[in-house]
């Protein structure tokens, strides 16, 4: 009887010292923070949420692991402006984490989906590198959207533009802001396209998920 | 040796808690609930009351009678959203349509499918926008955020199962909207689209996952103003959304944001006052553990604990003991969770949801009560009502915080947090609560007799340009003084005067850490509102450039006056001095209403001489003399010019009140030669304009 209440007392001891660890060092990712990421338990475990979609669910922080003097990696483009201050680099990709491979080029930074990377000037990208914005502030990357924005065209222009041969991806009639479809290798080519016509154009830099609070 | 019994008190403290959730259902009953309808007992399963709802005894959020809602402690008897009589007097949200922009929702669910909204789902996983409108919205299985939500707004009251909603006959629709996105994709255009629809209200239980500022998306706030201003056949759609999760009380931390207090502006999607920002209170009336703070707040609601130790929510799960919330927290189960507690045999629902994600909701679930009972509500009027019949709470440890900061932003006798403060018009406010907590009865109450004018909406910008009338221009030399309780300070006068509704601040500063930088904003009425904490969570590295913040804590004071920013380090350590660079002052607010009969506008202007002056070989910046015998009485002068062929080039802009001005006119400086009309008109202190427009032809030749 003694034996058995101390084995109970030994897993009860466990349980405790996990509840202590976790209240110690919430970004630790313990098992309950990999099991209770949608909600806020206070001061127990971090709100991170769940973030589901496309990609599996992970409950890894949407934290950016930089490597040093990053800013001296890569070029930046004078001719395009990002929102914020936020620089489009030259001659930096991002690809999905699964699908980098070192030979593509020297790893510049990483996050919870991407790697970004300086492309190699003797390899053709694969499909699906996306250019990428760097925002110095934060000293952070991001991906550049394939769908570009096109803001203050009305029907007409919608309609020439469509039969132009261009992709709608959405249209907001009432902001009277068009996106367009393009693809990674293609999306600065077209965001060209429609400032050379002088449309008020504009490339999107991926937004971080949002999280359930 | 007593370090020995811990567990074993924790062990039999979790067994007491499973044995005093059991409690027979049929006690359930409560105010508001109609007679039983219906018993059927069966020796292998619960008691089952047809008529009303076995878990409301354990919404405190509805109720609160000090139940412990499946948790170790209990909550404060009364402190809740006082609606029992609200349901009673039949006000259940018949009718209201809310749109759930989450995870999903279990459509299937026993407690929500007679309310929902068929065939009107969203789910934006699709990369074809086509696709999104009318497809399933169906959660995966870490996605029963959603369901909790919605169960929080509008599980369905009286039917013999589960829970139920604030607003127990609304009609909800889910938008499956919280996902990662692809580079392929817009998460622009997803978030525009989801801001769209036939829907009266917007429940938006998520926000930024950034440790910084957010990038502002101007179409975002476009948006949100088309959609307060054109839905609901022009009343405007409510857009309600959580205040955020980020507070900790001691120096940590969390998501990888160090020292991260939490501050609502730090999130640009919190920055329009186009919204309702909703914080969250715990089961004993006081502020939940984690809610963000920030003057962006306008209203808070219960959101609860943790669940296991102190009460969460009780709301619908998704079904199912093999996934949802129920299953989620193996190591520390609740004693509702696993299907083993007799009142959530089938894990149909969790009493582990919490956050101002839960807050949210309730708050939702209470405008749509209020819309029932008057459906010619705007959206301006719901704002209005909910902060005028919000309760102040958490009063006794009014301006007593002090700044839990620590080390180097540990800046002496500053305090963290100014509690409540009452504004020049009377109006208590509190960067913790907003107006006070939710009150159903009050504000359903005062929807029924409402009849109050808040007038025309307006808003010190310019229309054509989209540009503030207030803005500093580049500051040089405003120093911002290391570790000093003083700070800086820097004035702007408004020639506006607005009844307040909001204000917000676009600032930048050339600080490297604007972290250790509180940032205020102090009326005309020497009102001081806290925009931003020391030690706000803003990532070190984050600069703020244009960067905008908003305070609904000078709600009802007039504009008209001088503005002050003031800008204190709390850090000891820098060795760089930091600058003020530029900040803007937009007011948000409406004209005060002139009685039929004692309107008087100023008189109108007598003489006009313009002085045009080239600037550069394309543009002309306008120099105008005006001759005006009433100008005492004048508030501002506004011009407007058109081009021969009556298109606006400039619209109504306004201008401080000075016999001549030469401010190059924002947005549309750029003149081609030609003949043009300038008029100009006077406002006067009641915001009355002058009836008569002076017009001058005036032509422009560009050298």
């Amino acid at each position: 009887m003694k034996k058995y209440f101390l084995i109970v007392l030994f897993f009860v001891f466990l349980i405790m010292i996990n509840l202590w660890i976790a209240k110690e060092n919430p970004s630790e990712k313990t098992a309950e923070l990999l099991l209770t990421p949608l909600m806020r338990i206070a001061q127990k475990a971090p709100s991170d949420s769940i973030i589901t979609g496309r990609t599996p669910a992970s409950i890894v922080a949407a934290k950016t692991h930089h490597v040093p003097h990053v800013e001296n990696s890569f070029s930046p483009d004078p001719n395009v402006t990002l929102d914020r201050g936020q620089i489009l680099t030259l001659d930096l990709g991002a690809i999905p984490k699964n699908l980098y491979k070192p030979e593509m080029g020297e790893l510049i930074s990483e996050d919870k989906q991407y790697k970004y990377y300086k492309k190699s000037p003797t390899r053709d990208s694969p499909e699906g590198v996306h250019p990428v914005a760097y925002n110095p502030s934060k000293n952070r990357f991001r991906p550049i959207s394939s769908v570009v924005h096109l803001k203050n065209v009305n029907e007409g222009q919608r309609q020439e533009i469509l039969s132009a041969g261009f992709e709608e991806y959405y249209f907001d009639q009432k902001l009277k802001i068009l996106f367009i479809q393009t693809s990674a290798t293609e999306v600065l080519d077209v965001y060209q396209v429609f400032k050379d016509k002088g449309l008020s154009v504009h490339l999107e830099i991926l937004a971080l998920p949002l999280k359930a609070h | 040796m007593k370090m020995y019994w811990l567990p074993l008190a924790f062990f039999i403290l979790q067994s007491c808690v499973k044995d005093e959730g059991q409690l027979p259902v049929a006690a359930s009953l409560a105010p508001g609930d109609v007679a039983p309808t219906d018993v059927v007992e069966d020796s292998d399963a619960p008691v089952i009351v047809v008529g009303t709802d076995p878990l409301f005894a354990e919404s405190w959020h509805l109720l609160n009678t000090g139940q412990t809602s499946y948790s170790t402690n209990p909550g404060t008897a009364g402190e809740d959203v006082n609606i029992e009589e609200v349901h009673a007097l039949l006000h259940r949200g018949t009718g209201v349509r809310i749109a759930v922009s989450d995870t999903g929702v279990d459509t299937t669910h026993p407690d929500l499918d007679d309310n929902e909204i068929a065939d009107s789902h969203r789910n934006y996983i699709f990369s074809n926008s086509s696709d999104w409108h009318g497809a399933d919205p169906f959660p995966s299985d870490g996605e029963a955020h959603g369901t909790a939500v919605t169960g929080l707004i509008a599980a369905e009251g009286w039917n013999g199962v589960g829970s139920r909603g604030v607003a127990p006959e609304a009609l909800w629709s889910a938008f499956r909207y919280i996902q990662d996105y692809s580079p392929g994709t817009s998460s622009i255009a997803m978030q525009l689209d989801q801001m769209e629809g036939d829907f009266d209200i917007f429940n938006y239980s998520y926000g930024s996952s950034e440790c910084g500022f957010t990038t502002l998306v101007p179409s975002s706030h476009a948006k949100l103003l088309e959609g307060v201003t054109t839905l609901r056949s022009g009343k405007g759609a409510i857009y309600v959304q959580s205040a955020g999760n980020g507070f900790l009380a001691s120096n940590n931390t969390i998501l990888g944001c160090t020292g991260y207090y939490a501050n609502t502006n730090i999130d640009a999607e919190l920055t329009s006052p186009h919204k309702i920002i909703v914080g969250a209170i715990n089961a004993l009336g006081l502020k939940a553990s984690y809610s963000t703070p920030g003057s962006g707040i306008w209203v808070s609601a219960p959101g609860g604990e943790d669940g296991t130790t102190d009460p969460a929510m009780v709301t619908t799960d998704i079904q199912g003991c093999s996934q949802g919330l129920s299953i989620r927290n193996f190591l520390f189960p609740t004693a509702f969770d696993f299907g083993s507690h007799a009142d959530n045999l089938l894990c149909n629902y969790t009493n582990r949801m919490n956050g101002t994600s839960s807050a949210a909701p309730v708050v939702s679930g209470v405008i749509a009560l209020m819309l029932e009972a008057n459906s010619d509500l705007t959206f301006r009027d719901v704002k209005h009502i909910l902060a005028m019949t919000a309760d102040p709470i958490d009063l006794i440890a009014s301006n007593t915080l002090t700044h839990p900061g620590g080390g180097a932003l540990d800046l002496l006798t500053h305090t963290y947090d100014l509690r409540w403060t009452t504004n020049n018009a009377g109006r208590p406010f509190s960067n913790f609560y907003g107006f006070g907590r939710v009150n159903a009865e009050e504000a359903v109450n005062e929807a029924l007799i409402y009849s109050t004018d808040l007038g025309l909406y307006a808003r010190t910008i310019d229309p054509n340009s989209d540009l503030t009338y207030y803005d500093s221009g580049t500051l040089v030399g405003v120093t911002i003084p290391n570790n000093d309780f003083t700070g800086i300070v820097n004035s702007m006068t408004s020639f506006h005067n607005y009844i307040i509704e909001a204000v917000q601040v676009e600032f930048t500063t050339d600080h490297p850490k604007p972290r250790e930088l509180a940032v205020h904003l102090i009326s005309p009425a020497g009102i001081t509102s806290r925009l931003l904490n020391i030690n706000s969570g803003v990532d070190g590295n984050a600069i703020a450039t244009g960067t905008l913040l908003m305070t609904n804590a000078f709600y009802n004071e007039n504009s008209e006056g001088t503005w002050s920013i003031q800008l204190i380090d709390g850090s000891n350590t820098d060795v760089t001095a930091a600058s003020l660079t530029n900040w803007k002052l937009i007011i948000h607010g409406h004209k005060e209403p002139i009685p039929v009969g004692s309107e008087s506008p100023p008189t109108a202007i007598t003489g006009l001489a313009p002085d045009v002056t080239p600037s550069i070989s394309t543009t002309v910046s306008p120099l105008f003399t005006i001759t005006d015998p009433a100008n005492a009485s004048v508030l501002r002068y506004e011009v407007s010019i058109v081009d021969s062929s009556n298109n606006v080039v400039a619209d109504w802009y306004s201008i401080q009140n000075s016999m001549t001005f030469t401010t190059t006119l924002q947005g549309t400086n750029v003149f081609a030669d030609g003949t043009y009309t300038v008029k100009v008109r006077s406002v006067d202190i009641d915001e009355e304009v002058s009836t008569t427009e002076f017009s001058l032809a005036w032509t422009v030749d560009i050298p």
